[in-house]
Formats: C-alpha cells, structure tokens, sequence
C-alpha cells in the first residue's frame, strides 16, 4: 500500500479514539495509561462511594431511629439484633440450600429454558408465533402467582410443586424476550447471509443465537428474581418443614423477629448475588454489546 | 442446503396478493384467528388431558380405601368420565371452572360467597398501591435526571430493590406496620415503582440534544423547557413503565394478601380455598385475578390512548 | 490501456475477447403490497463482461437498488431472467459467486474485525489456517491488518466499510455487488475508498457492479455507466467512460473527466 495510504490508516485509527474517546473510553495507547489508570480509580470512587454513604446512613438511621422512638423488639428490631441472631440460627443455611437449589433452580432452568425452546420454534414457524405470542403476551397482565396455591393443589407439598409454579412463572419473560431478540434483526444482516447461501443453522447459530443474548440475558435476570419470588410463596401454601419461606412464616406467627429479618436478609443475600452472577456471565459473553461502550 | 428453502428466503419474499376486503378479512383469519384458535384448543386438550390424569389417580387412591370394587369394575373409558365429572377434583375441568367463576359473579354483590368484595378490596389495594408508585416514580426519576450524585448513590438501590424476593418481607412488613390496607398499598407500591421509576428516567433522558438547543434559541426558561419538552417527550416512556406498574401493583397487593393474616382480598380468599382444598373456587378465584389483571391493564392502555396520540411504539 | 493491464476486457468490453459475465434478460419486477401495484423495474437488458466495472446511477426510486438484488439473487424477478457465467442467478448464489457490500457495513458487532472477515469462510467450511491466512492477506489489502483484534464499534465508519469490502472478497466471490458503499461517508473518505477499490479491482480481476448516485464516483470508477429513472424503473442509457487506465487521483484534475461528469449529468437530467 502507498504511503498516502498509511497516512489515512492512522487518520482513522484517530477517529476512531477520538469518538470512543468522547463516550468516556480511553484507547488503548502507552503515552495516555497513567491518566487512564487514574481515571479508572476515580470513576470505580465515584462509582462505590455515594451508595456505601447512602447505605451507612440508612443502617443508622434504622438503628438510633428504632431505639429513639422506643420499638419494641417485635414490631422492628434494629440491625445490630438482626446481625447477633444471624449465626445463631443454626436451620437457616439449610433453609435457604432448600428453597434455592431444590425449588427455584429446577423451576428457573425448566421455565427459561422450555421458554427459550418454544421461542426458537416461534420463529422457525411463524403459525406457532402468531399463536402463542398474543397469549405470551396477554400473560404479562395477569397475576400468575396466584397460580402458587393450584400448583401445591397439583403436585403436592413437596419441591414439585414449588419448581412448577416457578416454570410457570419464568417461563413467558423468557419466550417474550428471546423471541423478540431472535427476530429483531436487520434486513441486511439476513440478507448477507443470504449472499453466502448459509443454511438455517448457520443463520440460526451465527447470527440470530448471537444477537439474541442480550435479551435472554434480560429475560434470565427478570427471571432470578422470579424465581426466588415464586419458591418462597409457594411455601406458603404447604412445604415440608424446609425452606426460607416457611421459616419465615412459622416465626412470623411466633413473633420473632429477628429471626424473620435474618431470613430476609438471607433471601436478599441469595437474590442478589443470583443477579450479580448472571451479570457477570453477560458481561463476558455479550462483553460487544452497546451497553458496555461507555464504560459503565 | 439442497434447495432447501429457509424461513427467512420465505419470509422475505412473501408478499400476499391482496383482493380487496375479502382479501384482507380471510387474511386475517388466516395470520390471526386460526393460529390463536389453535394454540386455545391446544391448550384445552392438554388442560382436559391433565385434569383426567390428575383427578383418575385421586380417586384411584381414594377408592381403594372406600369401595375398590365399585371402581374396578368400571371401564377405562367410564373412571376417565368419572374423572372429569367428579365434584371433588385436583384439577377441575376449565368448564367447572368457568362456571363456578360465572356463578359467583352473578351472585348479588352484599351476597357473603360472592366473590365481589373480595375483588372489590383488591382493586382497591392495587390502585391505591399503583397511584403511590407511579408518585414515587415519578418524583424518583425526575430527581435522577435533575442531579448525578443522587443517581448514583440511589440508583444501585433502586436495582437491587428488584433482585431481592420482596415476598420474604411481606409479613415482616406486615407486623410493624399492621395489618390491613396500608401495608397491602405500601408492598403494592413497591412492586410499582421500579418499572415507573426506570422508564420514566429513560423518557426524560431520551430528548435529543438538539431539541434542547432549538428552546435555548427562543430563550425558554427551564420551566418551559422541562413542560413543553421533556414531559411530553417522555410520556410514551412513562406509559411502557406504567403498563409494567400497574400489573405489578395487583401482584404486590395479592402477595400482600396472601403472607398476610388480614381476611380480606383475593390473596385471602386463594389462602382460604388452599387450606380447604376447594380446587375448583381456587381457579375460579385465580380466573378472577387473571380478569381484574387484564381490566387495569386495559385501563391503562386506553388512558395512554388519549394521552399519547403522537406515538405508535406503544404497538409493542 | 496497455497490454500489461490486469483488466484486458475491463477497458474493452465491446471486444469479443471478453466472455459475459451477468446476462440481463428482459427483467421486469413488480412489488404487490395492500391493494397497489408498483412497477419497480421493466425492459431491463443488460450485458456485464467479465472483469468489467459497471456502475448503476440514477434518482432514488429507479430501482437500481433493486436491480443489483435481483443480480445477487437476494430477491426473485417477477419477470424474464439473469444468468450468471451462463447459470442461474440462483445457482450463482448458491456456488458463492457474490460478494455483497451495503451501504452500511453490516459487520456482527459480537466478532472482532477478524473474525468478522472470516465469517463467510466459516460457512463456506474452509480449514482455520487457510482461513487466518486469507483474512491476513485482506485486511493487509484493504490496510487495516493492525485493527484484526478490534470490535467493529472501535472502528472509524469509512474502518468499517473497509472490513466488509474485505470481507465479501474473502471467499474470492468472481462479481462484487456494491450496493452504494461510500454513500454514508464523508467526501474525502469516500475519495480515498473510490481509490483503494480501483486498486483492489485491479489486483483481483473481479467483476464489480456498483450502485451509487454520485455522479464523480461512477465516473472515476467505471468502464460503463447504466443511467437509469424511475416510475418505472428503465435503463435509459448506458455511457462508456472513455478514460485511461490505470485512474489516479489526478485524474479528477483532467478536462476529460470533466467532460464526461458533464455528458453523464446532461443526460440523467434529460430523461
């Protein structure tokens, strides 16, 4: 290539960092890496700091709050009672093993994935679309945990029918957004499969698998927190001596408290960090997603 | 590949002759009614398929303790009919379902069964609850986009509000600030907020850089700019998150209903039909929920209707 | 026009030497949506030689768009035929006879440049190593060999088009069907594109047909201009661009390029 053209290539390359630059991303270049170290630091102090303030503030607030106004123990206890009965609690982990891997999970994997399933055949059959989507669609206004009680009707007290409500529950985010990431391309990328005379499964596997990730990836972080949702009230229609959401109804009727709030914070410890893996595993497999050009 | 021809070749070039309004009305019947009409008795067949297996080995069980011979001596074709038919069953035939739902509607509304007041304390709940989470929505999302530093150490809190199963603190909630309609509508209005809160913001950030600088050119002052501009720019936004919302809030309030001791609400009612077994009210109760899920939702869709006539994403 | 030219029929190609490659059969292409009938494109006869540049140039709405779909069979006409080294458009298509470049560039934003490249390979199950060598080779071509680990977003527009003109190279399609490529860029990117495809064009010996509306960029680029206008979409002339070989920058200076922009303008305008 000429020398002319050398000149354009580098021309380029600067607009390429001067525009991702402008959304607050540094390229990768030696002479800018201390200021990109620092900026890094900043942004992650920015990042942490104002949260931790807020959640710093909202712990003692609760806690000179609750003491100042005279509480009694069994309608608010403070934080720091919560924390003392946390690991005196000795049925609590097993509680939370049993409603997260015996109940939720089944159900999770059953509903997103028979979710995933039907949308796939949604779109290779456009009959099967055009018939399931208005329901999938209606089932988006209806209160499907109601179903939580018929489920325990159905398949008795045990995780059965705590994995069945959950699928129930999981299963339409999943076909609503799977269904719409797998058809929502452009005309073009079609079409330059087409040029290549790929076949549907190349089609289907290099393009739409691809560009659908992030909306099962939407789809399966809605579902997580359905999932605990759905195990915990279904609990409450009967369990077998196990599980969060029957400890925590049985101590409720006991008026201990702390016990209570210890197993909420168990369930929000589950829940959340649920949320953070599958954070985690979207950020390394959609990491070329436009979500993530900005540095966020 | 052989010549195979793939969805996307068909769905590309298929573009249907048209022949007038015959055309468009068998079109119609074509690409809407009879897919839908298939999927409905799809899931009829298999719902009758469930209910005579369910209910076959209920009273299978059941008869070897009350007169096996009786049973026995009954043909398949007869326990299956038994089955379908049996007033006590695990799952009740969508036609006893349906029928009981009607018989309770038509029942006079003060009538102690019926199923009306129930509904009504429920609907209550849910508005109450949504108007209070589209309030914190909306002044939520409105103080994100006004400052940074509160986006930013509210934001992550917002979030996560979402992740945690806020089922597990129902009947904490319940106790400290007691039963009754106040803390339905507060849970009701938790569930709400979130999808009011996110879409909002985003409506209120989705104005166009330039849409700004057209207003600084007819020197508008910031009230101007935030009532002629951004708000309506970002109603279609506020409407996705209200349509979310208002589901929700129905959501929290039978949760609500169900973790707590209060004996009223549909929650209430679904508890009282689990503990006596009566498998058919439980789905007549649950068709119930299912409407009242699609009025308030139709409620919305119609007030978005005559609030947002610019806008045709709310298609989707 | 010498004798040394990589392209002996792209100069020449009302000489017998040349064989056709894409023969315009009396194509006619009517779209049917709710109740109306639009006629995109009839009395469509055209003869493209092998190794020729031709470009399709005319107001929005003439079909030429459609005219190079119909060619890479991305669409079916409602009439007549085209036939590609004497098969089938469809046959064509299905032997990877096309290299398709669109406006935009297409590019799967979940592969990096080079995989991006490589991604016609894949299907056409060519084996990894001659895979990277050949996605080498073109990224070297089209300059961009140091950017093959980068994801499309990191990359410039005119960056962009660059990997997917080396991308429809990469399987050494015989025609390129270039569907307004630089119609996105800027003026001077869209210069320096114009010239970095005549020297690929040469290297290659490819057949290219190219839709554009700029008038300076078909005419630089081609051997023969298709004029066409719309309601309904006709071929109203074809122009021979009379300029020598090998074309440099320069050659945007020389009264004769002038002269022909001027013949072309004067009769787009006339029809």
């Amino acid at each position: 290539m000429s020398e002319a053209m050398r000149d354009d290539t580098v021309l380029d390359a600067n607009i390429a960092v001067d525009a991702s630059g402008a959304q607050g991303i540094m390229a990768p270049t030696e002479s800018v890496a201390p200021t990109r170290a620092y900026h890094r630091l900043a942004q992650g102090f920015v990042r942490i700091v104002p949260p931790a303030v807020v959640f710093v503030l909202i712990l003692a607030f609760w806690q000179f709050g609750v003491k100042a106004l005279h509480i009694p123990i069994y309608a608010l206890p403070t934080p720091t009672d919560i924390w003392h009965t946390l690991p005196t609690i000795s049925e609590l982990p097993a509680d939370a093993r049993y409603t997260t891997f015996n109940e939720a999970l089944p159900g999770f994997i059953i509903g997103s994935g028979l979710g995933f399933l039907v949308a796939v055949i949604a779109m290779r059959f456009r009959f099967v679309a055009r018939g399931v989507m208005p329901y999938a669609v209606i089932s988006n206004s209806i209160p499907i945990i109601g179903m939580a009680p018929i489920a325990v009707a159905l398949f008795g007290f045990d995780w059965q029918s705590k994995a069945f409500i959950v699928a129930v529950l999981t299963f339409f985010p999943m076909v609503i957004n799977a269904y719409r990431g797998l058809t929502s391309l452009d005309l073009l990328s079609l079409q330059l499969m087409r040029s290549y005379a790929a076949n549907g499964w190349e089609t289907f596997y290099k393009l739409r698998l691809p560009s659908s990730l992030p909306y099962v990836f939407n789809a399966l972080k809605i579902n997580a927190t359905l999932a605990m949702i759905g195990a915990i009230i279904g609990e409450y229609f009967g369990s077998p001596s196990v599980g969060l959401g029957n400890y925590i109804h049985n101590e409720t009727g006991m008026l201990a408290m702390p016990e209570v709030w210890s197993a909420v914070v168990v369930a929000c410890v589950i829940g959340i960090s649920a949320y953070l893996l599958l954070v985690a595993l979207e950020r390394w497999l959609t990491s070329w997603h436009i979500s993530y050009r900005s540095g966020r | 590949m052989a010549g195979a021809v793939t969805y996307d070749e068909i769905s590309e070039f298929n573009v249907a002759p048209s022949r007038g309004i015959q055309g468009t009305l068998s079109r119609w019947i074509v690409n809407r009614v009879l897919p839908v009409a298939t999927i409905f008795i799809f899931l009829i067949v298999v719902w009758y398929g469930a209910a005579a297996y369910f209910n076959w080995h209920f009273l299978n069980v059941q008869s070897q303790d009350v007169n096996p011979q009786a049973w026995h001596r009954l043909s398949l074709a007869q326990q299956i009919q038994r089955s379908l038919s049996t007033s006590t069953p695990t799952l009740p035939t969508p036609v006893q379902a349906l029928g009981d739902f009607l018989g309770r509607v038509e029942q006079s509304p003060t009538s102690d069964t019926a199923i009306w007041s129930d509904l009504l304390w429920t609907v209550r709940a849910a508005v109450l609850g949504f108007l209070l989470g589209t309030l914190i929505g909306v002044i939520l999302a409105v103080l994100f986009m006004s400052s940074r530093i509160l986006t930013q150490s509210l934001m992550p809190y917002v979030v996560a509000s979402q992740t945690i199963p806020i089922v597990a603190l129902v009947p904490a909630i319940m106790i400290t600030l007691g039963l009754g309609l106040r803390s339905e509508v507060l849970i009701s209005a938790y569930l709400a907020f979130f999808s009011i809160t996110i879409s909002t913001y985003k409506g209120l950030q989705s104005v166009q850089p330039i849409a700004f600088d057209l207003m600084r050119s007819y020197a508008a002052n910031p009230w101007h700019v935030f009532f002629k501009l951004r708000l309506p720019a970002s109603l279609p936004f506020l409407f996705t998150g209200l349509k979310i919302g208002v589901t929700a809030s129905l959501i929290g309030a039978i949760i609500a209903e169900m973790g707590s001791g209060s004996s009223r609400g549909l929650g209430q009612v679904l508890v009282a039909e689990s503990t006596y077994s009566q498998n058919i009210q439980l789905w007549s109760t649950m068709i119930a929920a299912a409407s009242l899920g699609l009025a308030l939702y139709g409620a919305v869709v119609i007030a978005e209707r005559l609030f947002v006539r610019w806008n045709v994403e709310s298609e989707s | 026009m010498s004798a040394v030219s990589p392209n002996p029929g792209a100069s020449m190609p009302e000489t017998s030497v040349a064989k056709t490659a894409i023969h315009i059969d009396n194509i006619r292409m009517v779209y049917q949506t709710r109740g109306e009938r639009l006629v995109a494109l009839t009395d469509i006869n055209l003869d493209i030689a092998e190794g020729e540049f031709v470009s399709l140039i005319g107001p929005s709405g003439c079909g030429k768009s459609t005219l190079l779909r119909l060619i890479g069979d991305l669409l079916p006409p409602s009439a007549g035929a085209i036939e590609v080294h004497g098969k089938p458009a469809e046959r064509a298509r299905r032997d990877r006879d096309y290299g398709m470049v669109f406006q935009s560039p297409v590019l799967y934003d979940w592969r990096t440049v080079e995989k991006n490249v490589q991604l016609p390979l894949e299907i056409m199950k060519i084996s990894r190593g001659e895979r990277s060598a050949r996605c080498r080779e073109l990224l070297a071509l089209v300059g961009l060999q140091e950017f093959a680990g980068r994801y499309p977003w990191q990359l410039s527009g005119g960056m962009q088009q660059r990997v997917s003109i080396a991308r429809a190279l990469s399987f050494r399609p015989s025609i390129l069907l270039m569907d307004e490529p630089f119609g996105a860029l800027d003026e001077m990117t869209r210069e320096r594109l114009n010239m970095e495809l005549l020297n690929i064009w040469s290297q290659t010996g490819t057949t290219v047909v190219f839709v554009t509306h700029s008038i300076p960029e078909a005419v630089f680029l081609s051997d023969r201009i298709v004029i066409m206008t719309p309601r309904p979409g006709r071929i109203e002339h074809v122009v021979e661009v009379e300029l020598p070989r090998p074309r440099g920058p320069e050659i945007r200076e020389d009264e004769s390029f002038f002269h022909c922009i001027a013949d072309v303008r004067s009769r787009l305008y006339e029809s």
